[in-house]
């Protein structure tokens, strides 16, 4: 493993590393999630990507084009570095002609109701580059129709809208953000267990819009320490399903909230840095499809493409905004320093498989891992929870509240399941008295 | 209202606390009964893989397959060569 990558790698020595490595390692990451933005606007820009076997795997122009303009709305905010800003301005440059092209003109004069969504490459790509006064017109006429308001969203979407609108026009309508962040999971708990992945996405979605992906420091409806503690059980969800997508969404959470990293979100930094570093790129969890083999030459790169740039813009826009003053990622796992007996008492309920995270952890030294000991309880009550060994989970929750460790989410919510599965069942068939 | 109220104050440490304190469940047998009857409910309807995508979307994941990430394999798959351009 190279030097820069050892800042967000395990240090068996303990030995903190100077600031100065971490940024050139997070400046090299950013670059690289530019250059596969290159490849990928260059490859499957025009078109987007069709995939008749796969329909659910196909998406359009749209959706590369407006992901890749917020990887360079987050990315700008670190353009200090003369590699990003280079990356940046050669992806917008490829970008722009398809961001305003005819046909994108053409769908949001037709659909006035998701016209800030369709026009969100060109008001993001507007920070960056000299915008385009015609199309902000069209905008305007289509985002002030009589039928702006009629596609009803949830939420987390409303703040999606509010959020663009306030980056089109430069005016944040502040209660209107407050009263969707009031009614957006924000303000109250997902279920960790068992939750979709559409739940987390919520979570996450709600939290990148409030803040404006970090440009807007704005109170939240709860105690960004609870919302944290959420994430970082997600974050649990997410590495035990081998989810680096989501992971590396989840993790964006504590740059967005200028929080100081927990040891569960720097561990989590680690394992997607050194699975980046192991592969090339972040991959995502359907890495290589079995189709990817079948094909060959052009229909094999673009289908590569697909499957593979969302997750490495996630992770780079997460890389950026670790790059602002002082959000980078600590060269040790920060925390309470759990008994050595506890750590592995915890690791003896989870299985042992030869994942990413478990090799992260296997690297790190005895007092790094024993700063995860809150992360190990929730790995163990997802496994257990998960494979409905409800003993097992009822036995962790005792150890937990005894070692001062059950004040997590997690332990309430797996609390709380076993008194349902319990209610839920014939008493006659589960109680031993 | 009065129960729900009264969860909302409870800390998380307190909630497994009172289920600490619930008495003698054979969580084993709950754990069986449930596995034989509830997986299908469980992930039919909701679950990690409902994945939905929609053209205005964004940020909308690809399909997220099961299965493990093995590095060993994706290097072997020369699908970095693909996405890099190396």
């Amino acid at each position: 493993m190279a030097v820069a990558s050892d800042a967000l790698a395990g240090h068996p020595g303990d030995a903190a590393l100077p600031g100065a490595s971490a940024e050139a390692d997070l400046v090299r990451r950013v670059r690289l999630g530019l250059e596969i933005a290159t490849r990928a606007i260059t490859i499957i820009g025009p078109d987007g990507f069709r995939d008749e076997d796969e329909p659910e795997g196909s998406f359009g122009p749209d959706k590369l084009a407006a992901e890749s303009a917020m990887l360079l709305y987050v990315a700008n905010a670190v353009r200090q570095h003369p590699d990003i800003a280079t990356g940046i301005e050669r992806v917008a440059g490829l970008l722009a002609p398809g961001v305003r092209s005819e046909r994108t003109r053409i769908a949001i004069a037709l659909n006035p109701a998701i016209c800030l969504q369709l026009s969100m490459p060109h008001v993001l790509l507007s920070r960056i580059d000299d915008g385009d006064r015609q199309f902000d017109r069209l905008v305007e006429l289509s985002a002030g129709a009589i039928a702006r308001d009629g596609n009803e969203v949830v939420p987390h979407r409303t703040l999606e809208r509010l959020w663009l609108e306030s980056v089109r026009t430069g005016v944040a309508r502040e209660d209107d953000i407050r009263r969707a962040a009031s009614a957006s999971v924000l303000s109250h708990p997902v279920d960790l267990i068992w939750g979709s992945r559409e739940d987390a996405y919520a979570h996450t979605h709600a939290l990148m819009y409030v803040t404006d992906f970090g440009y807007a420091a704005r109170s939240l409806p709860r105690a960004p320490s609870d919302i944290l503690r959420e994430s970082e059980a997600l974050l649990a969800r997410a590495l035990l399903l081998d989810d680096y997508d989501l992971a590396a969404e989840l993790l964006m959470a504590w740059p967005l909230t200028s929080s100081p990293w927990s040891g569960a979100s720097s561990f989590g930094m680690r394992v997607l840095a050194e699975l980046e570093d192991e592969v090339g790129f972040l991959p995502a969890k359907n890495g290589t499809p079995e189709k990817f083999h079948q094909l060959s030459g052009t229909e094999r790169t673009r289908y590569a493409l697909a499957a593979s740039y969302h997750t490495a813009y996630v992770w780079a826009m997460v890389c950026a905004m670790s790059l602002r003053p002082g959000l980078a990622p600590p060269a040790r796992i920060p925390g309470p320093r759990a008994d050595t007996h506890d750590i592995d008492e915890l690791l003896g309920a989870i299985p042992r498989a030869d994942t990413p995270w478990q090799r992260t952890f296997d690297g790190l030294g005895a007092a790094q891992q024993q700063r995860l000991g809150s992360f190990l309880l929730d790995m163990a009550l997802l496994t257990n929870a998960r494979k409905h060994d409800y003993a097992a989970v009822a036995r962790l929750l005792g150890v937990a509240f005894e070692r001062g460790l059950a004040d997590g989410p997690l332990c309430a919510q797996a609390a709380e399941l076993l008194q349902r599965v319990a209610a839920s069942a014939d008493g006659a068939e589960t109680r031993r008295d | 209202m009065a129960e729900r109220r009264a969860a909302q104050v409870l800390s998380h440490e307190e909630i497994v606390k009172v289920f600490l304190g619930t008495g003698a469940v054979d969580f084993a047998a709950l754990g069986r009964f449930v596995a034989e009857y509830g997986e299908s409910i469980a992930i039919s309807g909701r679950g990690d893989y409902g994945v939905r995508i929609g053209w205005y979307n964004i940020l909308a994941c690809f399909k997220i397959a099961g299965g493990i990430v093995r590095p060993n394999e994706l290097l072997e798959s020369g699908i970095a060569n693909e996405v890099l351009g190396r």
